[in-house]
């Protein structure tokens, strides 16, 4: 029961956050990123992020969704140091799959970890630099059992 | 949760003052993504972990917010700029049940 209702809510929520993204430019969307709301593909398409200076390993295809590891090198431009990193996964039920925040901005930045997908899709490294600015990219990744909605 | 969550902290590359070298963190937590349901159809509540702090002789370098796409077991690398005098490196963890974790190694200098 408790659980259903949580589920409604969160439903309605989305709903409203959805109805209302059409009205909101491509400035509000890319607040979105901003806020953590959940950010969807077409969000991070509309904010024609630049990939330069983005390195992504990625595999091209995966036996399964529960790991896949990722390891994302990014070169900020010259004179800006990243200060935020964001991985977003759009198909998944909550889209970010983590934030990380460098309480020193670096130039240059790498991390691995390992991710879970709902489904092949494409990931999305987004690093927020020190001038606000972002940059983004994206790699896709085909594999053939999901690992967040199954029941095993 | 009354079971210990294991985590490791371990370090790659040349321990000497000013290189970058990389830090790799794993813990043994389930992450459990509030999505799946158990063999009676009720809901598994949702346990991740929330938050990674990263400190550096006791001054926070990184802090993660993970969602649930990360990974059961989590694992982060991410570099590290060794200072002068060497020192401590601590990860701290916590997770949706209020479950806390760390781990801590020293940074020993390489002659």
């Amino acid at each position: 029961m408790h659980n259903h209702s949580i589920r409604r809510r969160t439903c309605l929520g989305t709903c409203l956050v959805l109805a209302a993204t059409p009205l909101l430019g491509f400035s509000a969307l890319a607040q979105n990123v901003g806020t953590g709301a959940n950010v969807t593909g077409a969000d991070l398409l509309a904010m024609n992020l630049k990939a330069d200076g983005i390195t992504l390993d990625f595999p091209r295809l995966a036996d399964s969704g529960s790991s896949v590891p990722i390891t994302a090198e990014i070169i900020a431009p010259a004179g800006q140091k990243i200060a935020m990193v964001d991985v977003y996964l759009p198909d998944n039920p909550n889209t970010r799959a983590a934030r990380l925040r460098l309480a020193e901005p670096q130039a240059k930045y790498t991390f691995t970890t390992r991710l879970r997908l709902a489904a092949s899709q494409d990931a999305w490294v987004v690093a927020t630099l020190t001038n606000g600015s972002r940059m983004g990219a994206s790699a896709p990744t085909i594999i053939t059992s999901s690992a967040c909605l199954d029941a095993s | 949760m009354a079971t210990q969550i294991p985590s490791r902290l371990s370090f790659y590359g040349t321990i000497r003052p000013g290189n970058t070298i990389e830090a790799r963190w794993i813990a043994g937590h389930p992450m459990e993504s509030g999505f799946r349901v158990d063999d009676s159809g009720q809901r598994i509540d949702r346990n991740i972990i929330t938050q990674i702090r990263v400190l550096l002789n006791d001054r926070l370098i990184l802090d993660v917010e993970p969602g649930t796409g990360l990974t059961a077991n989590p694992f982060l690398a991410f570099p590290l700029t060794v200072p002068a005098e060497g020192g401590t490196v601590v990860v701290e963890w916590l997770d949706d049940t209020g479950n806390r974790g760390r781990a801590q190694q020293l940074l020993l200098l390489e002659k």
